[in-house]
């Protein structure tokens, strides 16, 4: 098993990150699942023939999927949801639009 | 009838695109777009996805309805917690379901319903193919930092592949593809014949989404994590973000992207190969009954 703290830090993460998921109060199935398998796999992780790192790498590569994932829609909803206008996409990269011409103020027009 | 045809022609043309245009990432960020656009969205029309367990696979429900493959095959799957990550993927969805992210769902359905009837031998050979165009291979001769950001980045996991396979491969330093002997191509061949169906539907594609066999051979063998895969597959562009800044809404996305392909794609590799295992002993043990 890799250092107890990194575990109990990959444990921690993982279950924050189900928390996105699932708001309700009462546990879900996968949140169960996680806290059997740690319990399950809190003394050695080479049970049932399974690699030193085996059972760490699948739960690291679990939460950074659920993190990577949420971080991802964060921005796309930020960035993407809806087409920018000419004037915010300026804006994004610093610059400003010219005044456009109105024939109103136009004294020549009067 | 009508709803689910829709659904087929829909999901065929998704996966098409993705398989079309994913080499060239604007074409495929601006496919994807038109496709979303184009599309009716798919509202949420459940509450609660949950897992069943039927003749030692797992399936999925949605309130009271199994889900269904693209297909129209039963959507199972060989393992708990394969179903209970999928139950979750379903779980996170809110008022409009965004198939585009569910990755370990579309990778189950390909695996399902194998929708370009791909066999055994054109899957390994399409992963191989990769072998010869691996990104770690092409090398640049400047800016000379660069050079040594890839080498001393690159180096270590074309070493571990050496020694860990017993395979030979010499990068290129010029235009010309990397030079990768009969033998290196045959030891890779009957490796990766030792897995599963779905894990090799799983491997196709983690190599398709980072360039490269070697990246993900090292990360399937747990020597280095899916960070450290993405980083390696993406070293050019880290270096020029590094010199010209980082502009999030481009690096960023892709970055995060990245990770969510990369990682669905190895938790569906590792899942749908370890049960396979577990399977064969228990059979083993009832002939030894019997």
């Amino acid at each position: 098993m890799a250092a107890p703290s990194r575990s109990i830090s990959l444990y921690r993460n993982l279950l924050k990150e189900l928390k996105h998921v699932y708001k309700d109060k009462t546990e879900s199935p996968a949140q169960i699942f996680v806290k059997d398998q740690f319990r399950n796999f809190q003394v050695t992780t080479e049970k049932v023939c399974r690699g030193r790192n085996e059972v760490y790498h699948t739960g690291e590569t679990y939460l950074c999927l659920l993190q990577n994932l949420r971080k991802y829609e964060e921005l796309h909803a930020q960035y993407h949801s809806q087409e920018r206008s000419v004037e915010s996409s300026a804006n994004l990269v610093g610059l400003k639009l010219p005044k456009t011409y109105n024939p109103d103020s136009n004294p020549s027009n009067k | 009838m009508a709803a689910p045809m829709f659904f087929t022609v829909r999901s065929v043309l998704t996966v098409s695109l993705r398989y079309h245009t994913q080499s060239n990432v604007y074409g495929y960020h601006y496919n994807q777009k038109k496709c979303m656009s184009t599309y009716r969205e798919l509202k949420k029309f459940y509450k609660n996805a949950s897992i069943v367990t039927s003749e030692g696979w797992y399936e999925i429900n949605l309130d009271k309805r199994k889900l269904r493959t693209p297909g129209g095959n039963l959507f199972r799957v060989p393992n708990e917690a394969l179903a209970l990550a999928i139950a979750t993927e379903w779980n996170s969805q809110d008022k409009v379901i965004k198939r585009h992210n569910m990755h370990l769902t579309s990778l189950c359905n390909t695996a399902l319903d194998n929708p370009f009837h791909k066999t055994r031998d054109v899957l390994t050979d399409s992963i191989i193919h990769f072998l010869e165009t691996d990104t770690m291979c092409y090398r640049l001769t400047e800016p000379e930092d660069l050079v040594q950001f890839q080498s001393q980045n690159w180096d270590p996991v074309i070493n571990w592949a050496k020694d860990r396979y017993k395979i030979d491969i010499t990068p290129t330093y010029t235009i010309a593809p990397p030079d990768v002997p009969q033998h290196t191509k045959d030891t890779i061949r009957r490796h990766l014949l030792s897995y599963s169906d779905w894990a090799l539907f799983g491997y196709q594609f983690a190599v398709d989404s980072v360039k490269s066999l070697l990246i993900i051979m090292a990360l399937v063998d747990k020597f280095i994590s899916v960070d450290t895969a993405v980083h390696l597959s993406r070293l050019e562009q880290e270096y020029q973000v590094k010199k010209w800044g980082n502009v999030e809404w481009y690096h960023d996305i892709d970055e995060y992207e990245l990770k969510t392909r990369l990682a669905s794609a190895i938790l569906f590799i590792h899942w749908s190969s370890e049960n396979v295992s577990i399977k064969q002993k228990a059979s083993l043990a009832i002939q030894n009954i019997c």
